[in-house]
């Protein structure tokens, strides 16, 4: 071969490669379901612990901080029909995130100030790690049997819990304790710490223990302290799959959490379900996540925030104009048509409605930005990722144009973005499942004097959101009763109780109801102070 | 598609594709000279931003003597990867070197990870100018005129020192040769730190110019934000052509401005990245050289 013809056939190489690297870093995807590719647990793996029996008799709060309340179960209000995206695939380079796991020191098993009413029989949980489902045979359950499925309904809606078809459970077996023992109960959590989202790790690693540490003071969840596994999911849905599989089948968490990106935590909780482990996260796309027995929403998603942001903008921005920009991701569609079909119905002029690469290159953003100021719209609905919607924001800024940006979401609303984003991005306004610092001390005045007792300086708000969550998560272990097993969390979060935070809004569930947050704070971006402020506190419309 | 979007499109193709051709012209260099792909290119960037960022924004020097002190680090990490990797795989196969330049960038972005956090930066430009000129209703930049003019002028440069100098035709030599240049008294070894040294240099101007035009970066700003879109302008405009760098860099830039501004595009989500896809396989399948490539 000559040198000529072998540079060509290098350069056809490289081009290939570059395509691939270009698909993967534009989000082209497969669409690899990475529930189904779960592996099964080994089998003879028994049930630890013996068959506890699962009793979590309501009000049986313990020495936490947070309120369980019983009662008050939300009627179901129907909600999407259920797609089976689950995007996978596609990943950047990047090195390999660190992941690390933090036992909270606390008094060690003291028991809880207040015994739990009507709690278990039998005897508290053994060993960890022990059984698992084998796939996502009902019969290998070990008999937890989780209530039946309901079909939900597509349609809007505007109410609380959406609901879904929930399959005969792969759900947890009734015995396992996988993660918990008798002075500890661990769980594992994911977040992009790198990627198109980047949250500083310093940040999560400060914040991650607080409340389990204040808690634990308090005497814990029935003697147990909680130990936080964390990993970061690079903003990538098959490193988000990988880390959980870590997190599952080597660290043996009892349940998983995840923190923020809606293809994460939608390719997570496919494995998860898949492998009968608990899996909550804050409130995102419901296309893919519809149906599964094993998650739970611990905030509105976007479909359930739409409604409000609609509301806001017609009665409070008295604007007509809008356009619609989302991240270019299948988990989005439905949140897509959802935004289109009730503005459309609220009487606003859609201008534009487009999508965006999840890595967006600086032409793709300056055109879509002059795309906006060229169609006139005066208010953009925005569910992008944070660095997409600085650019965006940045690039209008550049073309004289400065809309009102606004949109549901977790993450657009912390304080980092208005650091970056300012002044570019005005006074944008976020949805968020968690209020900002200006509130917080009037609503749950322990944050700010924890974050000070453990990490020796002020709160910040990614601080605040794993303080709101773990609160939602303490009040759910707690309402499972001293006989933790999967099964009984799992049952306790469907017995329709609220669990009632103070940060996070009032969360209820069912048999069918996975999404069942009430309420939504509403976050605006303050650019004197490059800090986001809050300006209506668990709020269900305007 | 009227023709004042065409024109915004082009335009918007022109300033941003700037860009990309700035990163794509020191990949140009080192597959010129050499023959190899080198993934390592933006990270040589991303050093020189983060050198400009601690000395500039954390101790305070003054912005040129700053920028200045990015450049010595780009172009040190690019010699370091000169001596330290390239020259020891100097007869491997151009694949293992693409591979090595991989490397090198993985673990770039790692020690950035590592001192310098997953979080994003937030860097001021040079030129801080929003509306220079408007051009069909598009508004320019100072910095974006900035970017452009430092790519005309580096791709003439180039071009000019790779035919009208003796040390230019020495390293096309060397690239096509290099056995007979050796025996002709030439230093192989010297020629290709000096190659390294240059696209140290180049990737270093492109990462600042590109940071000050983002107003912000973060660790592997320079391989996630501008590398893949570069490679691409580089392999369009032929991967042994300087100037093919610039025109391949703009011809990104505006095939993909014209997808995201067309109603033709409009039911495909994401048309920007579609559109390059179809440009790439469209240029390789008829003319595999490039658009400015020589067969």
């Amino acid at each position: 071969m000559t040198r000529r013809s072998s540079r060509v056939a290098v350069a056809r190489g490289a081009a290939v490669a570059v395509a691939l690297l270009l698909a993967a870093a534009c989000g082209q995807k497969s669409d690899v379901g990475p529930a189904t590719s779960a592996a099964p647990a080994p089998a003879g793996q028994g049930a630890a612990g013996g068959g506890a029996a699962v009793a979590n008799g309501p009000g049986g709060s313990a020495g936490g901080a947070s309120d369980v309340s019983a009662g008050a179960t939300p009627g179901p209000v129907a909600s999407g029909a259920s797609g089976e995206t689950a995007p996978a695939g596609g990943s950047a380079a990047s090195p390999a995130g660190g992941g690390s796991t933090s036992p909270v020191a606390g008094p060690g098993s003291a028991g809880p100030a207040h015994g739990p009413t009507g709690s278990a029989a039998g005897p508290a949980g053994s060993t960890a790690g022990s059984a698992r489902p084998a796939g996502r045979s009902p019969a290998s359950a070990g008999g937890g049997a989780s209530p039946g499925s309901a079909a939900g309904a597509g349609g809007e809606n505007g109410g609380p819990g959406a609901t879904g078809p929930v399959p005969a459970p792969p759900s947890p077996a009734a015995g396992d304790r996988a993660g918990v023992t008798e002075t500890k109960i661990r769980i594992g959590v994911h977040a992009p710490i790198t990627g198109a989202a980047p949250f500083p790790q310093s940040a999560f690693d400060k914040g991650k223990d607080v409340y389990w540490k204040y808690l634990a003071e308090k005497g814990g969840i029935f003697g147990r302290n909680v130990e936080i596994v964390f990993r970061d999911d690079q903003f990538n849905p098959s490193r988000a799959v990988q880390v959980c599989r870590e997190m599952v089948e080597q660290e043996h968490v009892f349940i998983l959490m995840g923190a923020a990106g809606s293809e994460q935590i939608t390719a997570c909780a496919r494995y998860a379900d898949g492998m009968g482990v608990p899996y909550l996260s804050a409130g995102v796309n419901e296309d893919g996540l519809t149906g599964l027995s094993s998650y739970f929403a611990t905030s509105q998603s976007y479909v359930q925030q739409t409604p409000v942001l609609v509301s806001y903008i017609v009665n409070k921005l008295h604007k007509t104009k809008i356009a619609i920009v989302l991240n270019n991701t299948p988990a989005l569609n439905e949140t897509q048509q959802s935004v289109t079909r009730l503005a459309q119905a609220a009487g606003l002029d859609i201008v534009r409605n487009s999508r965006i690469g999840k890595n967006a290159s600086d032409s793709e953003l300056l055109s879509e930005a002059n795309a906006l100021r060229t169609s006139g719209a005066e208010v953009v609905y925005l569910l992008t990722s944070p660095v997409n919607f600085i650019k965006l924001a940045t690039n209008a800024q550049a073309q004289a144009y400065s809309p009102v940006y606004l949109g549901p979401g977790i993450t657009n609303g912390l304080n980092i973005v208005a650091e970056a984003g300012c002044p570019a991005i005005g006074a944008a306004k976020f949805l968020s499942p968690f209020p900002q610092l200006d509130v917080i001390d009037k609503l749950d005045p322990d944050y700010q004097k924890s974050y000070e007792k453990y990490n020796g300086g002020r709160g910040d708000d990614i601080g605040l959101a794993e303080w709101g969550l773990s609160k939602v998560i303490g009040a759910m272990l707690q309402a499972a009763g001293k006989d933790l097993t999967r099964q009984s969390f799992v049952n306790a979060l469907e017995s329709g109780r609220d669990f009632t935070t103070n940060v996070y809004p009032v969360v209820s569930y069912s048999g069918n109801i996975r999404f069942g947050a009430k309420s939504s704070h509403l976050l605006e971006a303050d650019c004197n102070s490059r800090t986001f402020k809050t300006i209506a506190e668990f709020t269900s419309g305007f | 598609m009227s023709a004042h979007v065409l024109a915004q499109a082009v335009v918007i193709g022109v300033i941003t594709g700037a860009g990309y051709g700035l990163v794509a012209l020191g990949l140009v260099l080192v597959h010129k000279s050499s023959g190899v792909f080198n993934f390592a290119q933006g990270e040589f960037g991303t050093v020189a931003v983060y050198t400009l960022y601690r000395v500039h924004d954390r101790i305070g020097v003054p912005l040129v003597p700053a920028m200045a002190v990015g450049l010595v680090a780009s172009v040190a990490m690019a010699l370091a990867t000169e001596r330290v990797v390239v020259r020891r795989l100097f007869d491997a196969p151009r694949v293992t070197l693409l591979v090595a330049t991989a490397g090198v960038a993985l673990l770039a972005i790692s020690l950035e990870l590592w001192l310098g956090e997953a979080r994003l930066r937030f860097i001021q430009p040079a030129l801080g100018r929003l509306d220079r000129f408007s051009l069909f209703g598009v508004q320019v930049s100072d910095q974006r005129i900035l970017i452009l003019g430092t790519l005309l002028v580096l791709a003439v440069l180039l071009g000019l020192f790779f035919s009208r100098t003796n040390l230019g035709l020495a390293i096309l030599a060397v690239s096509q040769e290099p056995v007979a240049t050796e025996l002709m008294g030439i230093s192989v070894r010297r020629l290709s730190s000096f190659i390294w040294g240059l696209a140290g240099l180049l990737a270093g101007v492109a990462g600042m110019l590109a940071a000050g035009d983002a107003k912000s970066f973060g660790p592997g700003f320079m391989t996630f934000d501008a590398l893949i879109p570069g490679f691409t302008a580089a392999v369009l405009g032929g991967m042994n052509s300087l100037p093919g760098a610039f025109a391949g860099g703009v011809v990104v830039g505006v095939a993909q401005s014209l997808a995201v501004s067309s109603s033709a595009f409009k039911a495909i989500p994401g048309p920007g990245s579609v559109m390059v896809f179809v440009l790439l396989v469209v240029v390789l399948t008829v003319r595999p050289q490039g658009l400015l490539g020589k067969a």
